[in-house]
């Protein structure tokens, strides 16, 4: 019982990185990103190639938080000028670009087959293989985590990115280069998806294209809107909860088969509700414009 | 077709109904249940199927989209609770029906002939043709019908069409039945050709979209157009590169076309100002 | 002069919005542009501040060319700019709203991650300042979707000054203002030009503009129809005609 209560609360220290990053971009500057969950493929992907190839972890997971950040920068160049739904279907396609890639690049990836033996990390010849352990690791990147992004948010830079939110023209017109400003965004928020993503990996060992398909932005695109645009605290409590909800499904004693679907129909009715009675979610001051 | 019938609804109703896909998958099992399983006739099948599209995209329409717009919601939040309902039914389809491919027997496996270096087979062409047909027949409804013309005037400026008396509400049940019956017809050929697997909604509902796009969103002929481009590129692209990579040829291409020319090939630029 | 607008061309569709215009702003004075709806005047302003480009023409800022370049770039470059409608980031406090406006060092993201931004103590000292002078320090904290419209505009003009600047456009700086927060805008802005502002204006109130402007440029469907001091433009014919109806 205790493993599992481990095991569940790293899995929502994880998500919570990926869903606090993902609140950044919409909550805080109003990107609609559906391709997030490709910024935490790659994280996963670049994390565990690097450390198959020889890589200490610690080099491997900031690296490939680096790498993820850079195709934040490259996925700024075609979406900068684009607003709204475009913007949303515009990242989704490259959701399923890298969806793609991860699933036919064979020699880096092994396609469908997906890259085992990922190693736990070790630092400085400590292995993180219990998984109290771990749990202390991925605790210590989210609390990282949520200091930078706290401090981004409340720093002139962060009211920047807000005011790009609230009316990007009259931003420009007080000069701010909003267009920097998106990419900076995506940039960072790649960053701690790119995180969070290579922290799964070393944590389950095993990444395949499967856990990154455009089912699983579903669980993440609702815990930002539940927990309310704009608030980190409503998007770690809305983590938790969700992430705990859909467990008694496997308590019953549903198959595996049935819990998967079933998780998704879960999250995506409460999305729907909370659209059309609580659009602001629980913690938000507004609503999408 | 099914860009076009997007389109249309996207013309009017000014949101990506992502959930298009869904009523285009929930039609092809329900073919799929009621030929296979309860081994009705094909053709009572298929008017069947039209029926049960059509009213799949009136329930969306009425139950939920129709909330949304009454609380004043933006057309990103309709994009989201769209994307939401696509993903809901996707999973109810895998509960229900599983993961696995299922095929349709209706029409055996015909041998192709070849034309311009790809194999075609007869059936590609019937829905070739019946896509062109119904191209048309679209067309001319949209310019010469009176419902037609509320539509696109509903499309311009949905409060001016409101003063002069035009209700959108309206108009947007109609455009989601005639979206949704498209969609029906699409499911139906579609089924003749490919087999069924829970994830081909979001498959053909995002390829259509990027053909909307690349032909301009909210312009139906410009969807068709779209359309063509793009599956022609996706299939003689396989040959240079590897055929796993046909949807990211797709999206390349889209994403080609968001930097370049965002309001697409016959497009209007709307979407893209504030 | 400050700013010289060249044979201005702007077409929308067969639509003559800007039609050949060409007129100068004056340093340290209130410059006004005046006509019916319709006539062009925001899309000047639009072209002035980069938001559209221009067809054909060009325009100057202290003899630098500005024409088509970006409104961000022109912002920087000394044109501060307020809109016809309020314009705030309703989800920013009202000091956060004018903190925005006084330096570009909150685009530095580095400088802003590690935090060394003490810079910006100077800038809250001035900021105060200005607060107290306009009599709205107790509004600082709230959020500006909370204010009433006058306040928002009260807020917003502050802004727009705040900016770093040699020429400020304001559009409609009045409209749905009552009469009293009027006066106080009209002395507002003469202090502002005493203190040697430049400003170009559009008004649709001739008594606050006649008492305020020293130059008035009237327009008509994209063209300059007159040009002069209040008194001429008051005694012009074509002016009066145009303004058929509407007392001067």
């Amino acid at each position: 019982m205790l493993d599992y209560l481990i095991h569940f609360a790293i899995l929502i220290t994880i998500y919570s990185i990926l869903t606090i990053s993902l609140q950044f971009s919409i909550g805080f500057a109003g990107l609609l990103n559906l391709g997030h969950i490709a910024f935490y493929a790659v994280g996963g992907y670049s994390s565990a190639i690097l450390s198959l190839k020889g890589f200490d972890f610690l080099s491997a997971i900031f690296l490939a938080s680096f790498i993820t950040s850079f195709f934040g920068f490259l996925l700024s160049f075609p979406t900068n000028k684009l607003k709204g739904d475009y913007f949303a279907v515009a990242t989704m396609g490259f959701a399923f670009v890298v969806y793609e890639i991860s699933l036919n690049w064979t020699a880096l990836t092994r396609g469908p087959m997906g890259l085992t033996g990922i190693p736990r990390p070790e630092i400085l010849g400590f292995v993180f293989n219990l998984n109290f352990h771990y749990l202390l690791l991925s605790t210590l990147f989210l609390i990282f985590s949520c200091l930078i992004i706290l401090r981004l948010v409340c720093s002139p830079f962060g009211k920047v990115v807000q005011s790009v939110r609230d009316d990007e023209l009259a931003a420009k017109i007080l000069g701010k280069d909003t267009n920097k400003a998106k990419r900076i965004v995506l940039c960072v928020s790649a960053f701690f998806a790119g995180l969070s993503g290579g922290l799964y990996a070393h944590y389950i060992n095993y990444i395949d294209p499967d856990s990154f398909t455009i089912m699983e932005l579903i669980p993440i695109l609702s815990i930002v809107i539940i927990g309310g645009l704009g608030s980190l605290k409503g998007t770690l409590i809305a983590t938790f909860l969700l992430v705990l909800l859909p467990e008694p499904l496997r308590f019953i004693g549903f198959s595996s088969n049935f819990i998967g679907p079933a998780r998704q129909i879960l999250y995506a009715i409460l999305l729907i509700l909370i659209l059309i009675y609580r659009p602001k979610g629980f913690y938000g001051r507004f609503d999408f414009k | 077709m099914v860009a076009s019938g997007f389109s249309l609804i996207y013309s009017t109703c000014r949101f990506v109904h992502f959930a298009h896909g869904a009523t285009l998958l929930l039609s092809m099992y329900f073919l799929y249940f009621s030929f296979e399983v309860l081994a009705l006739s094909f053709w009572i099948c298929s008017v069947f199927t039209l029926i049960f599209s059509v009213v799949v995209g009136l329930f969306m329409n009425n139950l939920i989209y129709r909330q949304l717009r009454n609380r004043g919601a933006s057309n990103v939040i309709l994009l989201i609770a769209s994307f939401a309902l696509l993903i809901f039914f996707e999973s109810v389809v895998l509960m229900l029906f599983g993961a696995d491919v299922k095929t349709l027997d209706y029409l055996k496996v015909q041998t192709g002939f070849q034309l311009f270096h790809a194999v075609v087979t007869p059936l590609q062409i019937l829905i070739i043709t019946s896509a062109f047909i119904l191209f048309l027949i679209l067309l001319l409804f949209m310019k010469k019908s009176r419902l037609g013309k509320a539509m696109r005037a509903v499309s311009d400026n949905s409060e001016v069409a409101q003063i002069v008396g035009i209700s959108p509400e309206k108009i947007y049940l109609w455009s989601f039945i005639i979206g949704s019956f498209i969609a029906g017809i699409a499911a139906i050929l579609i089924s003749l050709e490919q087999n069924l697997r829970p994830m081909i909604g979001t498959e053909i509902m995002v390829k259509s979209f990027a053909a909307a796009i690349i032909g301009g969103i909210g312009s139906v002929p410009g969807a068709i157009l779209g359309s063509f481009l793009l599956g022609f590129s996706e299939n003689y692209g396989i040959w240079f590169i590897d055929s796993g990579y046909k949807d990211a040829i797709g999206f390349g291409i889209l994403l080609v076309f968001l930097i370049f020319r965002p309001r697409g090939i016959l497009g209007i630029e709307k979407g893209l100002g504030d | 002069m400050i700013l010289k607008i060249q044979n201005v061309k702007k077409y929308f569709g067969g639509v003559k919005a800007v039609d050949d215009c060409s007129f100068e702003v004056e340093e340290k004075k209130i410059t006004a542009l005046l006509g019916p709806n319709g006539s062009g005047k925001t899309s000047i302003f639009n072209i002035i501040s980069g938001i559209i480009n221009v067809d054909y023409g060009n325009i100057l800022l202290n003899a630098l060319d500005i024409t088509n370049k970006t409104p961000e770039k022109i912002s920087n470059l000394g044109i501060s700019r307020l809109f016809q409608k309020a314009r705030l980031f309703e989800n920013l406090s009202v000091e956060d709203n004018l903190m925005l406006s006084v330096n570009n060092q909150d685009m530095k993201f580095f400088n802003n991650l590690f935090g060394f931004n003490h810079f910006l103590n100077n800038e809250k000292e001035k900021l105060n300042k200005i607060l107290k002078l306009l009599d709205i320090e107790d509004l600082q904290k709230k959020f500006s979707k909370e204010l009433s419209y006058g306040q928002q505009r009260l807020v917003e003009i502050t802004r727009t000054f705040l900016n770093p600047h040699l020429l400020v456009l304001l559009d409609e700086p009045v409209a749905g203002v009552n009469p009293n927060t009027r006066d106080k805008f009209a002395k507002f802005l003469l202090d502002m030009k005493n203190d040697g502002e430049s400003i170009l204006l559009i008004e649709h109130d001739m008594r606050f503009t006649f008492s305020i402007a020293d130059k008035i440029i009237v327009l008509h469907e994209g063209k300059i129809i007159a040009e002069g001091s209040s008194e001429e433009i008051k005694n012009n014919e074509l002016v009066r005609k145009v303004y058929l109806g509407e007392k001067i």
